[in-house]
């Protein structure tokens, strides 16, 4: 005869083994299917997966209660809610708790944080390989960043402080410089990041920005690896234009960090370095400008001396030009005077000797004719016997010769002798 | 008499001086025409000797005037 015994007995009986055998708290661990929240009770579906196949093998239900989680929460340093996440491995401390109705319900009372930041770490190294193989971890930084940022496109949430901070940051600089940003809102914890972040990036024209700022307020490791995933280091690679994050964390860099072309450790960072850069660029051209001055100020003295140098040179040319033109024409003038007087003594020799020519040819014609002329010693004409003496010499010039006498008697009025 | 002298530049003035002494040198200038020549040359020396005023004066103007621009 089979025995057949009711299920609430069945179900003490389990009871019993499971309070016998573990009549105190043990360290599972699993993986988290789902997670579910209500009146601050956390429901959770526990899952273990076959390392190969993956197939579940194995799946149960938790409970952390209300109590418990503030409890939890208020020793952990991370927000727990980041860890309690579908898809999450973490290692709980649970009680078992079967009830003849309600069957077997872990409870949990502890979760070893440091665990799952293990496991999500190693997630992040693969996830850093696969990238740097693909070569998309410098691919960002290889875009050239604006020598001034100015049209910003801001990745983060209207409310989160991170993106106030930037704003009011830019807004209040000290050099009074102007900063355009835009927000594209996008939730910056939790899951929506992996799948916002990159649809925000996707939506950024590239045309009407320098680049792109990825920012949120300061959180915990746990709540940085919510910017760890692939699809976000792609999407950052990919970007045309530089991104810039300041996701808050002092130690560590995400996976978005490094995607990036630049990462400041806070959205005041970012600002800041937004801000130096504008200073920087500004401080140059005054720079250039100093230099510029300067140049122009010794090119000026340089050219200035130089002018002077030419006018003096050209005062004296021309001092000089007009002196020597002044002795040329001075001497052409004396030539000019000098070659007139020369010409004029000239042409009265000539007159004289031509006059003395004509009168020598008269005289000839009349001593032709038979006169004679009468000659004095130092060759005058004597024209009146007055003016002779006795015993003077004289000479008479015949039309073919001359004779040479002497003054023997004088006679005036001369008179034929009979 | 002198031709207008509106014609005239320096240069030519100074060729046409050098003209009248050459052919002067040369006799090839009668007596009868000498009067006109010579009054010709006196002519053209005091032209370029008025030029020759007239550019220094001009020039240490010229450099009075752009060193007063300078200094206002």
């Amino acid at each position: 005869m089979k025995e057949v015994i009711g299920l609430y007995q069945l179900n003490q009986y389990i009871k019993q083994v499971v309070d016998i055998n573990f009549d105190q708290a043990i360290w599972i661990r699993c993986e988290l299917a789902s997670v579910r929240q209500n009146r601050g009770h956390w429901y959770l579906e526990l899952v273990e997966n076959h390392p190969i196949s993956q197939q579940i093998v194995a799946q149960s239900t938790a409970v952390i209660w209300a109590g418990d989680f503030i409890r939890i929460a208020s020793q952990s340093p991370n927000d727990m809610s980041t860890l309690l996440r579908q898809g999450t491995e973490v290692q709980l401390l649970v009680e078992l708790n079967f009830h003849e109705r309600f069957g077997l319900k872990l409870v949990v009372r502890e979760i070893d944080y440091h665990f799952s930041l293990g496991k999500m770490e190693i997630m992040r190294r693969e996830i850093l390989a696969k990238l740097q193989k693909q070569q998309l971890l410098d691919l960002n930084k290889m875009v050239k960043l604006p020598l001034v940022v100015q049209n910003i496109a801001v990745i983060s949430s209207a409310n989160a402080a991170g993106y106030l901070d930037f704003k009011h940051s830019l807004e209040n600089n000290p050099y009074g410089y102007q900063f355009y940003t835009q927000l594209f809102q996008t939730s910056m914890q939790g899951e929506k990041v992996a799948r916002e972040l990159p649809l925000s990036l996707l939506s950024i024209d590239p045309d009407r920005f320098d680049a792109v700022v990825i920012v949120r307020g300061g959180g915990s490791k746990l709540d940085l690896s919510d910017f760890d995933h692939y699809d976000i280091g792609k999407s950052i690679a990919h970007c045309p234009i530089p991104v810039i994050t300041g996701i808050g964390h002092e130690i560590d860099l995400s996976i978005a960090d490094l995607c990036a072309h630049t990462s400041c450790k806070t959205p005041t960072a970012v600002a800041e370095f937004i801000i130096n850069r504008a200073s920087h660029f500004e401080g140059q051209l005054i720079q250039f400008q100093n230099e510029l001055e300067k140049q122009l100020l010794s090119i000026w003295a340089f050219e200035s001396k130089r002018l002077e140098r030419l006018q003096e040179e050209l005062t004296w040319n021309v001092k000089q030009l007009v002196m020597v033109e002044n002795e040329q024409l001075r001497a052409m003038t004396d030539q000019l005077r000098h070659l007139v007087s020369v010409l004029i003594d000239s042409s009265k020799e000539q007159l004289k000797f031509y006059t003395q020519m004509l009168k020598s040819l008269n005289l000839q014609s009349v001593l032709e004719r038979g006169f004679t002329v009468v000659r004095s010693v130092d060759g005058l004409i004597v024209k009146k016997v007055g003016l002779l003496r006795l015993g003077q010499q004289i000479s008479v010039v015949f039309q073919d010769g001359l004779a040479h006498s002497q003054v023997i008697k004088i006679s005036k009025n001369a008179e034929k002798e009979g | 008499m002198p031709r207008k002298k509106d014609n005239i530049t320096y240069e030519s003035a100074m060729q046409e001086i050098k003209s009248i002494v050459s052919r002067l040198e040369a006799g090839e200038i009668s007596l009868d025409q000498i009067i006109d020549e010579v009054e010709r040359a006196n002519f053209l020396i005091k032209f370029c000797q008025e030029k020759l005023n007239g550019l220094d004066m001009g020039i240490k103007k010229a450099f009075m005037d752009q060193k007063l621009g300078q200094n206002r």
